[in-house]
């Protein structure tokens, strides 16, 4: 068991009388990858900067390790952060930015040469010493960036939507880069994004937030094949959302027809329940017998897959694959008993 | 109690700002005309100022200076912004330059190089040598205030008026005139506030019989302090302490409109 | 619009080859000459002369001394405005401190010959408390203080403006590195402002030399400046070549001067196209 080296307990943040963060508890271990995800104004960078020292919590503790660090400025706090903007220093060179913080610690001129090389080979720039800042490219001031945050050795680094600001290929190269980084350097990390797919590529542990509460957290498989709500199912992936009854355990009735699963009935008190169907996890083909029949209605290349959408009675599933079937062909969809997730209704 | 601190010394600095100029607008209140003491509460300065028909000159010339000035400054600089703005790079940088140097060089050297060309020109010096003065050193902030807008002014907006079927002077009138009239504003404003407050080239480019408020002031100060200057600068304070208040309001009110600030 | 369009900016250019072009050019010409119009340097070689050469140190020195006061008295002002966290507040703080730059010019600086003078406000109140009478008028410490409350503004304006515009991630980040608040402002917040304190010294330097009207109401006959020089030979003497060369002498120092302190803001210019 690793152990932990930032733990929050009941913490809690409003602002202007309006609760961001509403008394949540979490733990991260050493070495950790971890990401906050969650959508926008859910309160992500609330709770980062209440890690780094920039927010003040309204109540609740912070540990890091097991000290109580609420009152330690930050400045003071072994943690450092990569911001979404970088703001690297716009009247310092590159090898400046980096070692702003062994000059404030007085550091002899030796050993922070060879300390920013040695970064600055980490993330991939080496020989930018000299460079301005403003002259590198976005992703390279990115990566500038980092080197500065890990000048000080922080035992934690905290990264706001670093990518966000990236294009598209850009982000997909940072990305492999941030993970080959922390493996590299085997620092605990703390991101903040609202892009799943990159949460799901990157972390070791995902936790998922919606309105300043904590929704599921766990390893990006547990996440995305065991959505514990609708919410978490919706957000993590693309998801079929059907309305089902249960009046026994392993048993689920929907769309007029019953099917095995493997969950038992969450709920006594109804018999009401919700259904959570991955779009890649369902089969294409011919009507069978316990199939649910449909006709497709739009099919559309995503690069690698289909998406193809089929309407049946009462339902428009959406079905990822890599087979061809053109619109208005009459179809069967097929899933297995662990292909069907059940969450209570409500 | 770092915070206190630091009101405190806003305070000061505001204080040291702002207390010459209320003790002098309370001695032109004040009835004994030495300032040792405080003899009464007393208009007689003010009527003073307004039976001096001196005063009633240099505040007539002020007013009539500054209106032309700013009127014919505006225009004229409003049409060379235009002229300006379409000639190429070289040019346009060399006309800029050129229109700089009364905004950089010190008043004095304005002042006393036009006194020189006046006499060059063997104009006698008086109202209207003030005038192409104050003209002069007005024109160039118009056209700084203008030209940035003119620049910000989307291009496609002319293709389409072009392309609408407006003629080059419709284009000019319907449409560039409208997009930079907040730089027109302000040049005006800049003109308007420049001249009425000069002193030092007025006092180089001026003649005898005619002076502005500034100069009037300038002269009585040479001699002392008199109550009188003190009632007349009581009163210029107000006025433009009040100018800029109504100014303020009025752009309030658009920022309340537009829902921007200016 | 099009490029014939260009003949509206001609009206203007010959407005400025007349009135802005030509008077600088008489003024050179007025410079090098004499009074039977001859080329001479004579003007210069009497300006050379300990009497004006005093006066023309003097003056640089009063400017920039008044320059270093402004900015100590200044920085801290524009610094405090701009924390101020309200928008509200913060604007009616700047509003109040830029406020004086519209008024008269003459009357703020005649407002402290109501203080200083020898029967003013701080005389009448050192009597009162039976103290000695101080000569606080007609000395360079009022042509100083005259300079400093005039121009104050001028310092304050650009380096908010400035301080404004700066990044708070900056100071942000810096404090994250673990700079303390005192570093963060020595190493980030200062160098980053620099431009806005190269404005406010141009706009406090430049007029601070070339006045007349502060050292002529405040600092009385004794404390020439070269302002005053200038004045008194076209005005009084009525030696217009010699007031001529002493105004080129002035505005070519004070070129250089503008030209030293850009030369030095180009090198940060780079650094503000980030802040922008
Ligand atoms: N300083 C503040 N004052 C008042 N409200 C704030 C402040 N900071 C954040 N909020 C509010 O708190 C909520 C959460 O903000 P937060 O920045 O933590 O969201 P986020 O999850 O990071 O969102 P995003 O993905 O858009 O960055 C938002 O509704 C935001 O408006
Ligand atoms: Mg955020």
């Amino acid at each position: 068991m690793k152990k932990t080296i930032i733990e929050a307990r009941n913490l809690y943040k409003e602002f202007d009388k309006t609760a961001v963060v509403k008394h949540i508890n979490f733990t991260i271990a050493e070495n950790e990858f971890v990401t906050f995800l969650g959508p926008s104004g859910c309160g992500k960078t609330t709770i980062l900067r209440m890690i780094a020292g920039f927010e003040m919590p309204t109540s609740g503790e912070i540990f890091l390790y097991d000290k109580v660090i609420n009152d330690i400025p930050a400045y003071l706090r072994p943690l450092n952060t990569v911001f979404q903007n970088y703001a690297l220093f716009p009247h310092m060179n590159v090898f400046e930015n980096i070692a702003f913080p062994m000059r404030l610690k007085k550091q002899d001129k030796n050993s922070i040469g060879k300390k920013v090389a040695q970064l600055l080979d980490v993330v991939n720039l080496g020989g930018y010493e000299q460079r301005d800042v403003s002259s590198l490219s976005g992703g390279q001031q990115q990566r500038v960036a980092i080197a500065r945050a890990l000048a000080n050795d922080p035992k934690v680094l905290l990264l706001d939507e670093p990518l966000s600001a990236l294009d598209l290929k850009m982000r997909k190269e940072m990305q492999v880069e941030l993970k080959k980084i922390q493996q590299e350097i085997k620092k605990t990390f703390i991101y903040v994004t609202h892009d799943q797919e990159e949460a799901l590529t990157l972390s070791d542990k995902i936790i998922v937030l919606n309105h300043g509460q904590i929704q599921q957290s766990g390893t990006p498989t547990d996440i995305y094949n065991e959505p514990v709500n609708t919410f978490v199912a919706d957000f993590i992936g693309e998801s079929n959302i059907i309305d089902g009854s249960m009046t026994k355990d392993f048993e689920v009735e929907f769309l007029g027809k019953k099917f095995i699963c493997v969950d038992e009935k969450p709920d006594q008190q109804t018999n009401r329940v919700i259904v959570v169907i991955r779009p890649e996890d369902i089969e294409i083909g011919q009507r069978q017998e316990h199939t649910i029949n449909g006709v497709v209605t739009s099919i559309v290349f995503k690069g690698v897959h289909y998406e193809i959408m089929v309407q049946c009675n009462d339902y428009d599933f959406m079905v990822h694959t890599t087979d061809y079937h053109e619109i208005g062909k009459d179809v069967g969809l097929d899933f297995g008993p662990d292909d069907i997730h059940i969450m209570k209704a409500g | 109690m770092k915070k206190a601190l630091r009101n405190v010394y806003l305070y000061i600095m505001l204080l040291f700002l702002y207390a010459p100029i209320l003790v002098l607008m309370v001695y032109s209140f004040n009835a004994s005309k030495s300032r040792g003491q405080w003899g009464g509460f007393t208009l007689e300065w003010y009527r003073r100022l307004f039976m001096d028909s001196n005063i009633q000159s240099a505040l007539y010339y002020t007013v009539l200076v500054a209106i032309l000035a700013t009127i014919i400054s505006t225009i004229v600089g409003t049409i060379s912004s235009i002229g300006i703005f379409l000639y190429g790079n070289r040019v346009q940088k060399l006309m800029l330059n050129v229109n700089y140097i009364p905004v950089i060089n010190p008043d004095i050297v304005t002042g006393v190089s036009m006194m020189i060309l006046f006499a060059f020109m063997s104009m006698r010096q008086g109202f209207a040598t003030m005038l192409i003065a104050h003209i002069t050193f007005c024109i160039p902030y118009v056209i700084l205030s203008v030209l940035p807008k003119l620049r910000q002014m989307d291009v496609n907006l002319i293709e389409a008026a072009m392309d609408l079927g407006a003629r080059p002077m419709q284009i000019i009138t319907k449409v560039v005139l409208a997009e930079i009239k907040p730089g027109i504003v302000t040049g005006l404003l800049f003109a308007f506030t420049l001249s009425i407050d000069d002193f030092v080239i007025s006092f180089f480019t001026t003649g005898s019989g005619v002076s502005n408020l500034s100069i009037y002031v300038y002269s009585m100060a040479k001699r002392g302090i008199s109550p009188e200057i003190n009632a007349l600068s009581t009163l210029m304070i107000l006025t433009v302490t009040l100018l800029l208040f109504v100014i303020n309001k009025r752009n309030n009110k658009k920022t309340k409109i537009t829902g921007e600030r200016i | 619009m099009n490029k014939n369009m260009r003949v509206l900016g001609l009206p203007y250019v010959a407005w400025m080859l007349i009135f802005i072009c030509l008077p600088i050019v008489l003024l050179g010409v007025y410079s090098f000459t004499n009074n039977t119009g001859n080329f001479s340097l004579e003007n210069f070689k009497s300006f050379f002369t300990p009497i004006y050469i005093q006066i023309l140190l003097n003056s640089l020195y009063l400017a920039f001394i008044s320059t270093v006061i402004c900015f100590i008295l200044g920085y801290p002002v524009a610094y405090i405005i701009a924390k101020i966290p309200s928008e509200k507040t913060r604007n009616t703080f700047l509003l109040l401190f830029i406020l004086p730059m519209w008024m008269n010019f003459l009357l703020r600086t005649y407002s402290w010959m109501t203080l200083l003078g020898n029967n003013g406000l701080i005389n009448t109140l050192l009597q009162a408390l039976s103290l000695p009478q101080l000569n606080l008028l007609y000395n360079s410490g009022a042509v100083l203080l005259g300079m400093v409350y005039n121009f104050l503004p001028f310092m304050i304006y650009p380096i908010y403006s400035i301080l404004i515009k700066i990044d708070a991630n900056y100071a942000i980040a810096a404090g994250d590195l673990g700079a303390n608040p005192r570093q963060t402002f020595m190493k980030i917040t200062f160098p980053l402002s620099i431009p806005g304190v190269i404005t406010g010294i141009t706009m406090v330097f430049m007029p601070a030399v070339s006045t007349f009207v502060i050292p002529s109401l405040l600092g009385g006959g004794q404390n020439m400046l070269i302002g005053n020089l200038i004045e008194q030979q076209l005005m009084q003497a009525g030696n217009w070549h010699f007031g001529s060369a002493a105004s080129l002498i002035m505005m070519t120092i004070i070129l250089i001067a503008m030209q030293v302190m850009n030369r030095f803001d180009k090198t940060q210019q780079k650094n503000m196209e980030m802040l922008a």
